[in-house]
């Protein structure tokens, strides 16, 4: 065959089909959206956690939008592929394909801002309706260092993530608060079995003959 | 909430289906401030898929002049014998249920994996945004039986369709056509310039099952098709073997309706502002400043350049619109062919019918739940012919007969609608550029084609969706440590670093 189809997306997990097949350990690729009003930080708890940065003025996200971000868990590497909304939210006009698929989220809110708390119920209660029914859902207060002028009280937020069954922990995006440790915690409840079904295996065309074996190259 | 909507942009999209979202993704992409918006509350337009609820509401919808779906009926079929085995038995009420687990199409296409669209994703780095489940047969009608295709060497070899010698006739033929064009001298071919492919092909002394793989499903040619054409829809076809799956063809996974979204992200992510369920009620053009002025919900927005979708308010007004494709849309508990066809619990298979004389043709697309459009158990069957009447049910009354009459297919409910498309240009709308609506394809090219050369009107010498980064390559302001991060500089600083920077730019310029 001419090609190595990415596995993804749909079946869960897939140890890599890596043709070189070296890698020793377990190795899953997850897709995880953000969701939240706008200016809940979304994109500063991505930042943070992808590259330690914080950016007091974070301009809305342009251009980037996509990040990955590989953890190891006991004998397993675990990438991330992290998807942004791209501002789209912005207008109620999210793209249903962004949460296609998805196998993990995190729901944002601003823990000075009760609407957006409501907002993100109304996300939960999207993603139950439209996600795959396996999606594990993490609820994230941000803004944690201003907790001194909240509105969304800590144990009311933890009360709603406990009846619907989400993880939960107040974040800060600004002095890193909780930010790896609630992706750590995403990605002990994802399933890490290999799932690999040759049926179910759906395809993502990436580059041409020329570049192709750079893209299957181990990073 | 919509009052913090800017009020200027470089170009105002109206429809999110997906040429539109194609133009909205390449006009944002190389830095023009975009609107895009859609009076429906969903992506895609009649591009769109829809769950099982929305499907019925949609095909309910009343039906207005410029209203681009129209002649739409469906009917729930009640089983005559419930079996009691059956793990599931399937009904009106089972499959609503089940109802956000559909993904049903209105223009459903299978793409060529090295086709126009799939270089485009590829191109454009959108691929990664993407997912597709390989076609798994293309078939053919043979003696009245649905039969695989071979395309692949080893199919060819493989297939109990065919005999030893027939095989060695069609790897000949195949080899044949895929070197066609190499040796322009070729007096073999030179022969047929300006002849039908049909007399091509029984020139080579095939067997008719050969001749019916080739014109059928490879070539996928009438007996009119000129030589030139039908060797190239051959090479299009063998250009694409090899890449994914068993077959050339790929589909995309929770069906077509994802495709525009993709681009619309990309739109997004380069700062597209996206406004669904919001309408434009009127669109004047400012003689003093040659901008389009729209008036929406009460606001008035100003554009250098609008596209429109057709069978939008206002732009549509006047306009005329007549039936192009015929749609049958049909959910059934059992697959269409044998069990060879469907190993596993269904194929994704493709199957082009011809009438008799083979004047008409249509396409079936049979999918099963690998492509995440319908739960597990059930298929969907779209069937696609160009449209001769406003009455799509007997447009393809030929082509369901062929299918169904002699199947055991358990059909549960089945759907008819128009998908019209606009018989003149508005005389009101000059300067707007308006999409083509979907046209009888099996990919996405005439779309792409459509897609291209609005764009390049708009911006002339602008590149059409060049490939965006990947995340690993974008910097971030302040990504390299030990550079100096300009936020955290008090403002005059920050000030003397715009003004160096500036001035090395200059420079370069300069020399």
């Amino acid at each position: 065959m001419a090609t190595t189809p990415r596995s993804g997306g749909a079946s869960g997990t897939g140890t890599a089909q890596r043709p070189n097949g070296t890698s020793q350990n377990k190795s899953c690729q997850f897709k995880l959206v953000l969701l939240g009003e706008s200016a809940v930080g979304k994109s500063s708890l991505v930042l943070r956690f992808v590259k330690g940065q914080f950016h007091e003025y974070q301009e809305s996200t342009i251009g980037a939008a996509f990040l990955t971000q590989t953890i190891c868990i006991e004998d397993t590497v675990v990438k991330f592929e992290i998807w942004d909304t791209a501002g789209q939210e912005r207008y109620h006009s999210l793209a249903p394909m962004y949460y296609r698929g998805a196998q993990a989220a995190i729901v944002v809110y601003d823990i000075q801002n009760q609407d957006s708390f409501q907002r993100a119920k109304t996300w939960v209660k999207e993603l139950h309706k439209q996600a795959s029914p396996n999606i594990v859902i993490a609820l994230a207060g941000n803004k944690a260092d201003l907790s001194n002028i909240r509105v969304v009280e800590f144990d009311e937020a933890k009360q709603y993530a406990e009846e619907n069954g989400l993880l939960f922990m107040e974040t800060s995006a600004k002095t890193g608060m909780n930010v790896n440790d609630i992706f750590l915690a995403i990605a002990k409840k994802l399933p890490k079995n290999d799932g690999a079904n040759n049926q179910g295996t759906s395809i993502r065309p990436t580059g041409t003959e020329t570049n192709r074996p750079t893209n299957n190259c181990c990073k | 909430m919509l009052d913090d909507l800017p009020e200027q942009f470089d170009l105002v999209v109206i429809g999110t289906g997906f040429t539109e979202s194609c133009i909205a993704a390449a006009g944002s992409r190389i830095g023009k401030s975009v609107l895009h918006l859609d009076s429906n509350e969903y992506y895609g337009d009649v591009w769109s898929s829809f769950s099982m609820d929305a499907l019925c509401a949609r095909l309910d919808q009343e039906v207005e002049p410029h209203s681009a779906l129209r002649n739409a009926r469906y009917t729930w079929h009640s089983m005559e014998k419930e079996s009691e085995t059956d793990a599931q038995s399937w009904n009106r009420d089972s499959v609503l249920a089940k109802s956000r687990r559909f993904s049903l199409d209105l223009c459903p296409r299978i793409l060529y994996a090295a086709g126009e669209l799939v270089q485009l994703l590829i191109k454009s780095n959108i691929c990664r945004y993407a997912e597709f489940r390989a076609v798994d047969h293309v078939c053919m009608r043979h003696n009245g039986e649905i039969v695989s295709v071979p395309c692949s060497r080893s199919d060819v070899f493989n297939t109990k369709t065919l005999t030893i010698v027939e095989k060695r006739l069609l790897m000949k033929f195949l080899t044949a056509c895929n070197d066609y064009g190499e040796d322009k001298c070729n007096e073999d071919s030179l022969e047929f310039r300006g002849r039908t492919f049909l007399e091509y092909l029984q020139a080579q002394r095939v067997t008719e099952k050969i001749s019916s793989c080739v014109m059928q499903a490879i070539a996928m040619c009438g007996p009119s098709t000129s030589f030139e054409e039908g060797m190239q829809r051959t090479q299009r076809f063998l250009g694409s073997l090899g890449r994914y799956g068993n077959t050339p063809f790929l589909f995309p996974m929770y069906g077509c309706g994802e495709l525009p979204q993709c681009f619309c992200r990309l739109c997004a992510v380069y700062g597209g502002i996206y406004c669904l369920k919001r309408a434009v009620d009127d669109i004047a053009l400012d003689s003093n400043s040659n901008e389009f002025l729209l008036s929406s919900a009460g606001k008035t927005l100003r554009a250098k350049n609008v596209v429109s979708a057709p069978g939008y308010t206002p732009v549509s007004k006047g306009i005329e619109l007549k039936p192009h494709i015929s749609r049958g849309l049909f959910i059934s508990s059992s697959p269409l062919g044998n069990e060879e066809l469907n190993k596993g619990g269904g194929g994704v298979n493709l199957l082009r019918l011809l009438d008799n004389e083979g004047g008409r043709e249509a396409f079936l697309i049979q999918l099963s739940h690998y492509t995440g459009a319908c739960p597990e158990g059930l298929y969907i069957f779209h069937l696609t012919t160009p449209a001769l009447s406003e009455d799509p049910a007997s447009d393809l009354a030929i082509f369901t007969s062929q299918l169904f009459d002699q199947s055991d297919a358990q059909i549960i409910f089945s759907s008819y609608f128009t998908i019209a498309a606009q018989s003149s240009k508005s005389p009101a709308a000059e300067h707007i550029y308006y999409t083509d609506p979907p046209t009888y394809e099996l990919d996405y090219d005439a779309a792409i084609a459509n897609a291209r050369d609005i764009f390049g009107k708009m911006f002339p010498d602008a590149d059409f969706l060049p490939r965006a980064p990947d995340p690993e390559e974008i910097v971030v302001d302040g990504e390299d440590p030990s550079a100096l991060n300009e936020h955290t500089l008090p403002e005059d600083l920050r000030a003397q670093l715009h003004d160096m920077q500036q001035a090395t730019q200059e420079m370069d310029i300069q020399e």
